[in-house]
């Protein structure tokens, strides 16, 4: 079996032909990552708030930058986005994307104004915590060392944030994205996890997991 | 993303959404009525990609200036209006330097070098924007943080002496 990056070196060569079967099997292994990264984040959630959390069945995907914004949603539509670097054993983002009415619903849970500074600021710890729980269980899981950064928040159009967060020198031919979904069940409440291991990292989670699965 | 178009239809709108680090380059013929739009990605390109020129600064207007060469419209004569080139993170990391600049700054090279002057253009900070061309009047909108506003709007030509400035 050929090693993501392989398969990423080999698809960069020859764009377009990525419909090998070898990469179902790797990308179940990376789904089982998110899964574990984003139900760690739903309890911490579901802690904070007092609340049951659900979490979606995470996807894991491989395929062109735009494209894998295309999935998230509409290219205008105006997200806020909180944004934490993760370095250590491997670079990845782990971004939290909230809607619109996820982000006054979260607001309110937690006790604050939203489109306020209060608000804004509560948010990105929120963003903060629950990233924090998600990577912290990767790092569990994997055995491998991970730091976060502090988070960024962004508020704007879908495509701009995702597109600026995501573009690296590695180029847009693959992104891997594990994306997982958490939402509040009394409330229009759900926030997306994206997990992007930047290209060349992913063997180090891949191999791992694929011991402990 | 790292697409382009032109067109002399005039009932057609060239548009790109969500331009981040991205830069769109616009290439306007005020005399005629050809428009040209690309959304690239990154400053220059390593090796030639004959698929998706409009990926990178560089080959994006020289495939611009060739689209619009075939649709009667001369580089001579055109003009360029710019958006995106926003800086949306402070981290380095996936987003690595500063791209954004480094498209604006790759794009006002190779437009120089073509001769093409810049008529407008709203780029940098740190928001995102859309970009929408009227291939009619040639008239370009910018839409940026929820507000749209007119970047550019060509002067009167003989073609359009009825257009009201």
């Amino acid at each position: 079996m050929r090693s993501l990056p392989e398969l990423l070196d080999h698809a960069g060569a020859e764009r377009g032909q990525m419909s090998h079967a070898h990469t179902d099997i790797e990308l179940d292994a990376l789904r089982e990552v998110a899964n574990i990264g984003s139900s760690t984040a739903a309890t911490a959630m579901s802690s904070l708030i007092g609340i049951a959390v659900e979490v979606s069945t995470p996807s894991a995907y491989a395929m062109p930058l735009a494209d894998a914004i295309e999935r998230v949603g509409p290219g205008e539509m105006i997200v806020t986005i909180v944004a934490v670097p993760v370095s250590g054993d491997l670079d990845a983002l782990v971004l939290m994307i909230l809607g619109p009415s996820t982000e006054r619903a979260a607001c309110k849970l937690i006790g604050v104004e939203a489109d306020s500074d209060v608000g804004r600021s509560a948010l990105a710890e929120l963003g903060n915590i629950l990233a924090a729980s998600y990577i912290g269980a990767l790092s569990t899981l994997t055995g491998l060392s991970l730091e976060a950064a502090p988070p960024e928040r962004v508020r704007d159009m879908l495509r701009a944030v995702l597109s600026s967060a995501l573009l690296s020198d590695a180029g847009d031919d693959q992104v891997i994205v594990l994306e997982s979904t958490v939402s509040v069940a009394v409330q229009e409440c759900s926030l997306t996890f994206l997990f992007v291991p930047t290209r060349g990292s992913v063997d180090e989670i891949r191999e791992p997991v694929r011991v402990a699965t | 993303m790292g697409e382009f178009a032109a067109t002399a239809d005039a009932s057609a709108i060239l548009t790109t959404i969500g331009l981040g680090s991205c830069l769109g380059i616009a290439l306007l013929d005020p005399g005629g009525r050809a428009a040209g739009l690309a959304h690239v990605m990154f400053p220059q390109a390593r090796q030639p990609d004959a698929e998706r020129p409009g990926r990178y600064a560089d080959t994006a207007v020289t495939a611009l200036l060739a689209a619009l060469a075939r649709l009667g419209s001369p580089a001579s004569g055109l003009c360029a209006v710019l958006a995106g080139g926003a800086r949306m993170f402070s981290f380095k990391g996936a987003s690595g330097p500063d791209i954004g600049a480094s498209n604006l700054a790759a794009t006002q090279e190779v437009l120089s070098l073509a001769g093409i002057p810049i008529c407008a253009s709203a780029t940098g900070g740190s928001s995102g924007r859309s970009i929408r061309i009227q291939a009619a009047d040639g008239v370009v909108r910018v839409r940026e943080a929820g507000i749209d506003t007119e970047l550019y709007r060509p002067p009167p030509t003989r073609q359009g002496a009825g257009a009201s400035r």
